[in-house]
């Protein structure tokens, strides 16, 4: 097929996708992503579409970010505390 | 020659801080049509890194060529930006020197007519609009492609977006890196993106047995 033809076809109809969607691993080869690193950032999406936040699971680290996706949450409204005389 | 991977896709757009929510809605779209996307954000610096890029574009199976920030910028000597015209060239040139090269390439621009000013060597090409806006990105998307099976909507595309957009946050503080244009940032991000877009495949109610997906009638008000 002449070049030319070929990009007028590209831009003038979208193009169909017929592969499969890429699994968790099969997209971290190809990224160079390790498996535990994968594993990881899987699980936090998992949590966090349950979650109203995001948490970053790993060894040691507790790192949460509320993000703007979940349920707004009012503030408890707390009296002042008294200054000590 | 390189060899082609089927789901990726090369990105080339900006990296600047006035960008970054288009490139997450490229990131996000992208992988909601179930593409891996890849950038020259990968391809470390060197000697080599034109040889690297080309290497990495021509492996796509598709390309993305934002041309939107085609323009001067603000830091001085003020000059125009051709990264992203350059490497739209690059893979216009090895589609005419290789005939059994099997690559589909989509150009995204802000406005109507903007790409027949700045690049009148491409008239009769029509570009994807965004009009610089997020849902631009993911509604252009679905414009230019299409799933035969779990045609993402541009709602479920939101979602995947508005996800990544809030771990980026927290994948670069837990990275200490400083902007979302980095290499591992970029990775892990798209890695993300795949698994949110999994996710709001799975929430989307199941087909019918002919093959449509059942809406719930609205109810109407009992008086």
């Amino acid at each position: 097929m002449p070049a030319a033809r070929r990009y007028n076809e590209v831009m003038a109809r979208p193009v169909k996708i017929t592969t499969p969607f890429p699994t968790l691993m099969e997209t971290a080869k190809v990224l160079g992503v390790s498996k535990r690193d994968a594993l990881r950032l899987s699980e936090m999406a998992r949590r966090s579409a349950k979650a109203a936040f995001s948490e970053m699971p790993g060894p040691g680290r507790r790192l949460t970010f509320k993000g703007m996706a979940g349920p707004k949450r009012r503030r408890a409204q707390t009296s002042r505390r008294k200054p000590s005389r | 020659m390189t060899r082609i991977s089927p789901n990726t896709a090369f990105i080339n757009v900006p990296y600047d801080s006035r960008f970054e929510n288009l490139y997450l809605a490229f990131i996000a779209g992208l992988a909601a049509f179930g593409l891996t996307p890849r950038a020259t954000l990968e391809v470390p610096g060197g000697e080599r890194r034109l040889d690297r890029i080309f290497d990495l574009m021509t492996s796509c199976q598709y390309s993305f060529h934002d041309l939107s920030r085609v323009q001067l910028d603000s830091k001085r000597p003020r000059t125009p930006r051709f990264n992203m015209p350059f490497e739209l060239g690059l893979v216009l040139g090895w589609l005419k020197t290789d005939e059994q090269a099997t690559h589909t390439w989509f150009v995204f621009e802000s406005r109507k007519r903007r790409l027949s000013k700045s690049l009148s060597d491409l008239d009769g090409t029509d570009p994807y609009v965004h009009g610089e806006t997020i849902k631009g990105v993911l509604r252009e998307l679905g414009n230019a492609l299409v799933r035969s099976t779990d045609q993402p909507t541009v709602r479920q595309m939101t979602t995947v977006y508005r996800n990544i957009r809030r771990d980026a946050q927290l994948i670069m503080r837990d990275m200490g890196a400083e902007s979302v244009f980095e290499a591992r940032v970029f990775r892990q991000l798209v890695v993300l993106a795949g698994e949110y877009s999994d996710v709001a495949r799975e929430a989307r109610p199941p087909k019918s047995a002919t093959g449509r997906r059942r809406i719930r009638p609205h109810r109407r008000p009992v008086h």
